[in-house]
């Protein structure tokens, strides 16, 4: 059992590491770390730095944001596959999504290959996708 | 033992605390009592039969109030019965329904009200009800977003309008071969029968039709006025008169044992139901059809031995209108999804008639009662009460699906008892 997951996945992501979990009974990733396996159910996972690589399938931007978010300005945001295999939702970069053409043409292309990165958003540092 | 049946349901009009002539000036409490009164004047039960209440709401400081049953015991005559808070959000009154009928069919309780409330367009000021402040759509959300994922997914710049209109919009536009302007076409029907749908719909908070609203801008084709820049995109390609409108209501239902000793009235048995939950990202590779919605849909067939084909009426829940086309489709109901709203087979005149009150577009979205209205309207759908909305014949069977903030799904199978 891991203790302090998202401590962890934050303080990791800081210093540049990406962490999710990995079962030692089946072998899945789950991602981002939680306190059991979302594959089977197991409570048996330990740490594991994730590649940073992914796909992302699908993307579009809001026009109202988040009030957490409100003072960012208008952001792309989309879903991510991650190489191990779990799906995230974040932030996306390089992508063109200043309107609907835009974000309509973007997602034609799609999908494409993304990499993570550490990145302050609203005043704390997450976890945010851009195109290789 | 009848098989746990609802008796009786109400139904507050759904709108503004602050606008709507019906809910101006009360409290929370008030539309509570409102709607438990209804259902239970509806069933023809007296209070001191209802053995135990359970009430859904979510947001607690727009409401002022917590521990909501203890709150409410009073207001509703129930001192000294039975109840508690319950919470799976927009799924709330499903959800009632399903922890009444377990109450009953255990042999604990003979009689349940299952209540749901919610105040979405203002909070009070200094805790006090009557004074009020109007809360704009952000820090509506700002509060709701409570429902998802807070340590990883709301920090990640989480945006609903994206994960759970555009993306799902887009996955069924590929899964269907449709070009992007075919697949705004689809929704262009989605939201027309919708407000069809409500514009009849006595307790609706939408009151005009598509058409409607494109005569007022001086379109002659409602079609050109939903590509306008008077429909701007949510979230591209979900335009905003596809998102829900979110509102003030109450609703109720009451659940029994003993059907035939209240009411004469025809009722809807509890066939089944199922509840699967799972946490954000809720839908894995498929934005079209999430573990969650095809567990609950197959658990209910399975447990009550009905198919798709035997469903003369199906409620899904359609915060976003996408869900429309995509729960018809996941739940076996509709064949062709993009056809059947292309052709009206949705309307409440087609052959496969789904929310026909008008959704929580139509109706508007008062977060946990919303469930309960579509309970409310189910059961008058099968008395041939609802008006100009009413499928004919009744519904025998149906399906009520809801999805409950992120995320629970709840699907219930009624049945029409004469």
């Amino acid at each position: 059992m891991i203790e302090h997951a998202p401590k962890t996945f934050y303080e990791e992501l800081e210093a540049g590491r990406i962490v999710g979990t990995k079962c030692t009974d089946c072998g899945e990733h789950t991602f981002p770390p939680l306190t059991a396996c979302s594959a089977c159910r197991s409570r048996n996972l330990e740490f594991t730095e994730m590649s940073g690589r992914g796909t992302l399938h699908y993307y579009s931007s809001t026009m109202m944001p988040s009030k957490r978010f409100a003072d960012e300005g208008k952001m792309a945001y989309g879903m991510v596959e991650l190489e191990e295999g779990p799906y995230f939702f974040t932030k996306i970069e390089g992508v063109d999504f200043a309107n609907a053409g835009e974000i309509r043409e973007g997602n034609e292309e799609l999908p494409i290959d993304v990499v993570g990165k550490p990145e302050e958003v609203a005043g704390k540092t997450i976890l945010v996708f851009e195109r290789v | 033992m009848t098989d746990p049946t609802i008796i009786g349901a109400g139904a507050t009009k759904f709108g503004s605390v602050l606008e709507d002539e019906s809910l101006q000036g009360k409290v929370f409490e008030e539309l509570a009592a409102d709607a438990a009164f209804q259902a239970m004047d509806d069933a023809n039960i007296d209070p001191d039969e209802i053995d135990a209440f359970y009430v859904g709401n979510m947001l607690q400081s727009t409401s002022g109030v917590s521990s909501h049953a203890t709150v409410l015991a009073d207001w509703l005559g129930l001192q000294l019965k039975g109840g508690f808070h319950f919470d799976t959000a927009c799924s709330t009154g499903n959800t009632g329904l399903g922890i009444a009928h377990d109450a009953i069919k255990s042999g604990n309780h003979e009689n349940v009200l299952v209540v749901g409330a919610e105040i979405t367009s203002s909070r009070p000021e200094s805790r006090f009800q009557l004074d009020r402040e109007p809360i704009d759509p952000q820090e509506l959300w700002y509060l709701t977003d409570i429902g998802v994922d807070n340590v990883y997914a709301y920090m990640h710049a989480y945006d609903i309008a994206t994960a759970y209109g555009a993306i799902p919009t887009m996955a069924f536009a590929r899964k269907h071969d449709l070009s992007w302007e075919e697949m705004d076409e689809v929704m262009y029907h989605v939201s027309r029968i919708s407000k069809e749908h409500a514009a009849k719909t006595p307790k609706a908070e939408v009151k005009e039709t598509l058409e409607d609203l494109a005569a007022a801008k001086d379109f002659d084709d409602p079609l050109e006025f939903w590509t306008s820049k008077h429909n701007p995109y949510f979230a591209w390609p979900t335009r905003q008169l596809n998102a829900l409108t979110a509102v003030d209501g109450a609703t109720a239902s009451v659940i029994s044992s003993k059907p035939e000793e209240y009411t004469d009235k025809v009722t809807a048995k509890i066939r089944g139901y199922d509840w699967r939950t799972k946490s954000y990202p809720w839908y894995g590779e498929d934005p079209t059809r999430w573990p969650q919605d095809v567990k609950a849909f197959e658990s209910v067939y399975e447990k009550t031995g009905i198919v798709p084909d035997d469903i003369d009426y199906l409620y899904v829940h359609d915060c976003m209108q996408i869900y429309q086309p995509i729960l018809g489709e996941v739940s076996g109901y509709l064949e062709d999804p993009v056809e059947a709203f292309m052709n009206e087979e949705t309307l409440y005149s087609g052959s496969k008639p789904m929310n026909v009150s008008g959704g929580r577009h139509g109706v508007g979205h008062a977060w946990e009662a919303s469930a309960g209205f579509e309970t409310y309207e189910i059961l008058q759908q099968m008395r041939g009460d609802s008006g100009d909305n009413q499928i004919t014949p009744e519904p025998e069977i149906a399906v009520q699906h809801n999805h409950g903030y992120g995320m629970h799904t709840a699907v219930t199978a009624l049945e029409r008892e004469a």
